[in-house]
């Protein structure tokens, strides 16, 4: 029976509740109300990539004996409101595809190694003026020559801290880092422990609201340092415990013109990487060299619409920088010291990519871009030269190495490269582009860390080649693309000579249809073609796409950081999706 | 019994309204990015006035990346002018390229925003695998559409969505 009573408890208690509701809605962030009106949101990614290996001796593929092999990871992220993100991510390597980082995959068949398992959790708590993160994190100081920790899953290379980020904001134009944790290597973790901070100032931004300036300058600083035990700490070699390595930075942009440059310095870091610039073949274990390491960079642009140019010029001395003085290739990198040249993104120049010589080089680089409008025509013109350091070795025995001064550079010569593209529309159906490239260098820097006292001289490889390539739109969303490429040398592999043939249908499909040809070969039996059949498929987020055929050996390039990959001949998977 | 029920239907309704599932507005999740004078940016932060805004991650290695936007550039201006849509380009490039976008950019004669993400922290927060992918979001920040790689002529798909949105409001 309903009675007065009755009603008024139940519109007090609709009443309470919902006053209870809308007070605790009220207490919370204006900045993203209607976010909390639900449960946050989820979003991730997956990542697939399988081969399956076909024996193929002409050009001495190597055995698989799994016949197929699959590189898997996955992320999953969570964010409630603009407060709080954490996440996860899943990886597997069942085994390593061919070509990947010694450290996934199980060369004795007795040991066994984690294959699969969450390689990266973490939760992050953020305001305005504050940010913390718990568990695996990514950084850059500066240009990263002191610390730089990040994740480039195509070429194997994660190197994480798992430990604690703290960000700040004090003030407008500070900002302020700190991090502290041990560096991912594989499923583990390296036996080294990170510490670093990290102040940048923008000078501007403080000033902002009382002059409205054109120019623009940042001044930073950054330290990281390692903590790795001495094994033998009593022996007659002491291995610095504590390794620091510290750089100031500033950036300067007005107008169009911008000029930055960053100088660093790293105490004395014996390691097995710099192991070889001590000058005399010798019986004893040392375990480095004692010198300390500086790294010195330069850069300077202008810009206006229509045209663009830059300069860069860096100096390395003694600057591999790891958490583990044992490691070597990419494993446990706290600094990043990516090669002053130009990223080729063609298949037979990015035969020739330069790798950074982190015991040491001289380096200079120089960009013009240039779009004549009128014509349609866009040039790029780029010119890279890559010297060896001029070291005065100390006498037998002086395990501090050697000697050189800033301005110290050898007249050896590592690497050359000049190139220029030309981008032409020639109408709404046409496009092509040109590109001449010339490069020389000593192979075997490419290859392997050469002993200081090796000599190599005389082992130049001297390439040109050419690249045309041209889109033709064949009318509703057909398009095809041609690429034919052509690379001479008289050196290493000789010559080759590239045909591509791309066929998409947008928004859905590709076919891609292509042939690699080592005609100049010195060897007769090594004159053979690389052929390959990709398609795939595009939707939205996601995209698969199966391929086969031969893959020469070489380099697996992406951004800064390249990985060689074996020749292989066989069948191939990849899946990719964003939700 | 009625009124008991009504009311119970009434509260019930209430709560729906206070933690509902429609999702209408979105955020861009946080990660701090540099324009090309330098300026620090908070990428939680990138509006567009309640317009459409596309996203679009790119490197100057990548050639498909770089033909999406010379592409989309083109139409650009006409794509303004009828919609009111902001394209954001941000270049993943890390150190050894980053000095060279501003140049880049300028010598390609693009006038988008062009931002700096120098250790892919916005990539990752918006869980992107490869480049390009290029995300589409609505007025209210939510992300409508997006694309990875590209197809000469996924720009005009592109912008058949874009119209969706302007014209929806």
């Amino acid at each position: 029976m309903l009675s007065v009573k009755k009603i008024f408890t139940w519109i007090c208690l609709f009443g309470l509740i919902n006053g209870l509701g809308l007070s605790a809605w009220a207490q919370e962030n204006e900045t993203d109300e209607n976010n909390k009106r639900n449960l946050g949101t989820v979003s991730g990614s997956i990542q697939l990539d399988a081969q399956y290996y076909l024996e193929d001796s002409s050009i001495r593929a190597p055995i698989v004996r799994e016949k197929s092999l699959m590189n898997a990871y996955g992320n999953i992220t969570y964010s409630y409101g603009s407060h709080f993100t954490a996440g996860v991510r899943y990886e597997a390597y069942l085994n390593a595809l061919q070509g990947y980082p010694a450290g996934f995959s199980d060369p004795k068949e007795r040991e066994s190694i984690t294959k699969s398992g969450i390689a990266n959790r973490f939760a992050t708590y953020r305001n305005k003026r504050f940010e913390v993160t718990l568990g695996n994190f990514y950084e850059q100081f500066g240009t990263g020559a002191v610390l730089r920790v990040y994740w480039e899953p195509f070429l194997g290379v994660d190197n994480s801290l798992d430990g604690i980020l703290v960000k700040a904001n004090p003030v407008r134009g500070v900002y302020m880092k700190g991090v502290w944790g041990r560096q991912r290597k594989y499923f583990d973790l390296g036996t080294g422990i990170v510490r670093g901070a990290d102040l940048e100032i923008d000078v501007t931004e403080i000033f902002d609201t009382l002059w409205k300036s054109p120019a623009r300058l940042r001044l930073g600083g950054g330290i990281a340092s390692r903590f790795q035990p001495d094994p033998n700490r009593l022996d007659e070699f002491p291995e610095p415990e504590n390794v620091a390595a510290y750089a100031g930075r500033l950036h300067f942009t007005y107008n169009g013109f911008t000029f930055s440059g960053e100088y660093a310095h790293k105490i004395n870091d014996p390691s097995d990487v710099n192991k070889v610039m001590y000058f005399y073949p010798t019986d004893l274990s040392y375990p480095g060299i004692y010198r300390p390491g500086h790294a010195v960079s330069l850069n300077m642009a202008y810009s206006q619409k229509g045209f663009g140019c830059s300069a860069s010029v860096r100096r390395l001395d003694n600057f591999d920088f790891r958490s583990d003085r044992t490691a070597s290739g990419f494993d446990l990198q706290v600094g990043f010291l990516p090669p002053i040249a130009r990223q080729h993104t063609y298949r037979l120049p990015s035969l020739y990519l330069y790798f950074t010589q982190t015991n040491g080089e001289a380096a200079v680089q120089g960009d013009i871009f240039y779009n004549i409008k009128p014509i349609g025509l866009n040039i790029m013109l780029n010119y890279a030269r890559i010297h060896d350091i001029k070291r005065t070795p100390r006498p037998d025995g002086d395990f501090y190495g050697y000697d050189s001064g800033l301005l110290d550079i050898s007249s050896d010569l590592f690497y050359e490269d000049i190139n220029i593209a030309l981008n032409k529309k020639w109408s709404s159906k046409l496009k092509t582009n040109f590109e001449f490239v010339h490069f020389k260098f000593k192979k075997e820097l490419i290859t392997q860390m050469r002993p200081a006292w090796a000599n190599l001289k005389d082992s130049y490889v001297v390439a040109n080649g050419v690249v045309a390539d041209v889109t033709y739109k064949l009318g509703g969303k057909h398009t095809l693309r041609t690429e034919v490429e052509w690379l001479h040398t008289e050196q290493d592999f000789g010559s080759w000579a590239m045909l591509m043939l791309e066929y998409t249908m947008a928004p859905h499909w590709f076919f891609v249809l292509a042939d690699e040809y080592n005609y100049g070969n010195i060897n007769e039996s090594d004159r053979l073609h690389y052929y390959s059949f990709n398609t795939g498929y595009v939707k939205d987020g996601i995209r698969v796409s199966v391929g086969y055929g031969r893959q020469r050996a070489g380099m697996l390039c992406i951004g800064g950081l390249c990985r060689p990959v074996p020749a292989m001949n066989g069948f191939s998977i990849s899946v990719s999706a964003t939700f | 019994m009625k009124a008991y029920f009504s009311v119970l239907i009434l509260l019930g309704l209430s709560f729906v309204g206070k933690f509902g599932f429609a999702q209408n507005t979105g955020t861009i999740p946080s990660a701090m990015v540099k324009d090309l004078k330098g300026k620090t940016i908070n990428t939680s932060t990138l509006d567009n006035e309640g317009k459409p805004m596309v996203i679009s991650f790119w490197a100057t290695w990548c050639k498909p990346c770089i033909q999406e936007l010379i592409n989309i550039n083109e139409d650009y201006e006409a794509w303004q002018k009828e919609t009111g849509v902001k394209l954001v380009a941000v270049s993943i490039d890390d150190a050894r390229n980053s000095t060279k976008v501003a140049p880049f950019v300028n010598g390609k004669g693009w006038d988008y925003q062009v931002l700096l993400d120098e250790n892919s922290d916005f990539k990752r927060a918006m869980n992107v695998n490869n480049v390009p992918h290029t995300f589409l979001l609505d007025g209210n920040k939510k992300i409508v559409y997006q694309h990875t790689s590209y197809l000469p002529g996924d720009e005009d798909k592109l912008y058949e969505k874009i119209k969706e949105i302007a014209n929806k409001k």
